[in-house]
């Protein structure tokens, strides 16, 4: 098998975390601002992977279990926040959430 | 003594939390307030086994805690802090909550384990954990902030703090994430004496980003400008009671984790010698928070949204406490923080806990504009909890005899001490965004004893459980402000256990780390040895994997040295 060099995989988990970055900042939508911000944290499991498997070392593997645990809960966390908002609002575009300023 | 034992301040917040869920299922509609007692004396407890067993460091014996939780000067302190802020934010809530028909007890359960998450969070010294922390107190937040379920606010103010802790968190791990791939541990302390030792496998760029990182995700949770903008939105949104915890338990424990994590990394060689260094963007931050926190609070007219901006300007002040780091005692070259973060930190928590502790009850029922008009005439309304605004915002404010004169003073004057040829243009901005500061605090006080109340002021909740604790945040105001001596102390040996493992010092860095470093060429990723095993026990395959590079097998540090 070819030996695919960690770099690759870590700039990979940067491209993924850009991506999910400029969703979060952007997007209007709640559900897709959310789904961004999993976008994020699959960027740094994929950082955490390939660097447990550089340093031939399992904690950073453990940490990816973690991650992904707290990930789901932030996004049960997220889901019924949104649920509230669309209650109020009859939607989940954050460009109507925005009642307090300056 | 044995680790339960050694953890219990901690395991009875936790063991609150879950008390109080259960018996709200056998406590009757109308008397949950009595919930609001249980959690303040769950955290009570806590916090006299914190004092009792937290004066000196416990090491603990399980293999998977010790290198996992450090229990030592800094984190007591600051656990002190947290549970004295979770304290007043439960005695609030008992009469806030049922005026505002919030009849349920989840709001004490997730208090409690918003605080257990947030001592979680300062003991951690290992970085997954330390996350764990973070998020166990934040999760908890972001339901408490959207707590007003018939208030559009509230849901907004619960949406935009979760997004924006997302984003930190995701920050955070990123940081977390570059420095495993640095050093190849996940133990903060460990990782500092990598760092200190500067080996020939640690890749610069993996450090600098993690250092970058690191602070961008502490400066949301700080509240530092320019990571500030959810903050107005969410403290006014969010519950009083829950504001109150947030502007002063979350800050306290944000910072702790940002002193403790800074420090302990800062020590490395790979980033000495940049053009920004961490110290720099620290002061940049800093200063932004000063000035931008202090010039938005002018213009506000929401009262709430006022102390909101003061909670930045404050937070400006204390980076400027966290940058300039004093040396640590018995270990020349290791710096740690300052001695008068902790105080300031205290001071602060305990005077805006109080101010918005007024707010809180004032919030009668639907009418929760907390606009300055609306509080005209407060002093004469209700005299003591005019009295407790007064002292409250004047402690803010930084005015003698109040313990938030003695923190500012003794701050700038241990800024001035530790950095004499760097620290006095800034040690004057400081001042000159107290007295700008000075304005909108005391517009506050205006309104409240000077003006005519107009057509409807705000009305005051009565109860027995919010004006104990406002009385108490007076009296610690006043004590904290004439009598601070045994909190210096404490102040100082927090503050002097901030730095992890400073006993592996090793030598001072090369004198062009970065400009002669190969591995910083671009496009050409080094190869990096496999770090030594003795560095780190627990560092060990559990499975076989790519086999490691034969070099560099020189023990960088003395095994144990932790």
């Amino acid at each position: 098998m070819m030996d695919v060099p960690v770099s690759w995989y870590v700039i990979l988990a940067l491209i993924l975390f850009g991506i999910g970055t400029v969703g979060v900042l952007t997007r209007r939508n709640l559900l897709v601002v959310l789904m961004s911000l999993e976008i994020m944290l699959n960027g740094v499991n994929l950082a955490l992977l390939a660097f447990a498997r550089h340093h031939g070392d399992a904690q950073g593997q453990a940490a990816v279990f973690i991650v992904m645990a707290v990930a789901a809960a932030e996004v049960a966390v997220g889901l019924a926040l949104a649920i509230a908002l669309f209650r109020h609002d009859g939607s989940v575009d954050l460009d109507r959430a925005t009642r307090m300023k300056g | 003594m044995s680790d339960l034992l050694s953890l219990s301040p901690m395991l009875a917040c936790a063991f609150t939390g879950l008390l109080v869920m259960a018996l709200d299922l056998l406590t009757g509609t109308g008397r949950k307030p009595f919930l609001a007692w249980v959690t303040a004396a769950g955290f009570a407890v806590s916090g006299a086994l914190a004092l009792g067993l937290w004066q000196a460091p416990v090491a603990l014996h399980a293999p998977f805690l010790s290198g996992v939780l450090a229990i030592d000067p800094h984190g007591a302190f600051f656990t002190g802090v947290i549970l004295l802020s979770g304290v007043l934010a439960a005695l609030l809530a008992a009469d806030y909550l049922p005026e505002q028909g919030i009849d349920g007890g989840e709001v004490y359960s997730l208090l409690a384990f918003s605080v257990t998450g947030a001592i979680l969070l300062v003991i951690a010294t290992d970085l997954v954990t330390l996350f764990l922390g973070l998020e166990i107190m934040s999760l908890a937040l972001y339901v408490l902030a959207a707590g007003k379920r018939a208030s559009p606010f509230a849901a907004e103010a619960g949406i935009k703090y979760l997004l924006l802790g997302g984003v930190a968190s995701a920050f955070l791990l990123m940081g977390v994430a570059f420095l495993y791939g640095a050093t190849g541990s996940l133990d903060l302390a460990a990782i500092g004496r990598l760092l200190a030792a500067g080996g020939p496998g640690i890749d610069p760029l993996l450090v600098q980003g993690a250092m970058v990182l690191l602070i961008v995700a502490l400066g949301f949770k700080v509240a530092a400008v320019p990571f500030h903008f959810w903050t107005p939105d969410v403290y006014e949104g969010a519950p009083t009671p829950v504001t109150a915890f947030m502007a002063g338990a979350v800050k306290a424990a944000a910072f702790a984790v940002l002193a403790r994590v800074v420090l302990t990394l800062a020590r490395a060689p790979v980033l000495a010698g940049l053009d920004v260094s961490t110290g720099d963007l620290l002061l940049g931050l800093s200063v932004l928070s000063m000035v931008v926190g202090n010039v938005l609070g002018i213009v506000q007219d929401n009262v709430k949204r006022i102390l909101a901006y003061s909670s930045i300007a404050h937070a400006g002040y204390l980076l400027l406490g966290v940058w300039a780091t004093q040396s640590l005692a018995g270990a020349p070259g290791v710096q740690t923080l300052n001695e008068a973060v902790p105080f300031y930190l205290l001071a602060y928590a305990i005077a805006t806990v109080g101010a918005f502790g007024v707010l809180a009850l004032l919030g009668r029922a639907g009418e929760e504009d907390l606009s300055l008009p609306r509080i005209a005439g407060l002093g004469r309304r209700h005299p003591a909890l005019g009295a407790a605004l007064l002292v409250s915002v004047l402690s803010l404010a930084g005015l003698p005899p109040l313990g938030g004169f003695l923190a500012k003073f003794h701050l700038f004057q241990q800024v001035l001490i530790a950095a004499p040829d760097r620290a006095l243009p800034w040690v004057v901005l400081a001042v000159l965004a107290s007295v700008v500061a000075l304005y909108y605090y005391l517009r506050i006080l205006l309104y409240a004893y000077f003006r005519e109340p107009e057509d409807t002021p705000a009305q005051a909740i009565p109860g027995a459980a919010g004006t104990l604790a406002l009385a108490a945040v007076v009296v610690l105001t006043l004590v904290l402000g004439v009598a601070p001596g045994r909190f210096l102390v404490a102040s100082r040996s927090a503050a002097q256990a901030a730095v992890l493992s400073p006993s592996a010092v090793v030598a001072p860095a090369p004198a062009t780390p970065t400009a002669a470093d190969p591995s910083r060429v671009a496009g050409s990723p080094p190869v990096r040895p496999r770090l030594p095993e003795a560095l780190n026990p627990r560092l060990r395959p559990l499975m076989p994997l790519p086999a490691p590079s034969p070099a560099s097998r020189q023990t960088l540090v003395e095994p144990g040295a932790r």
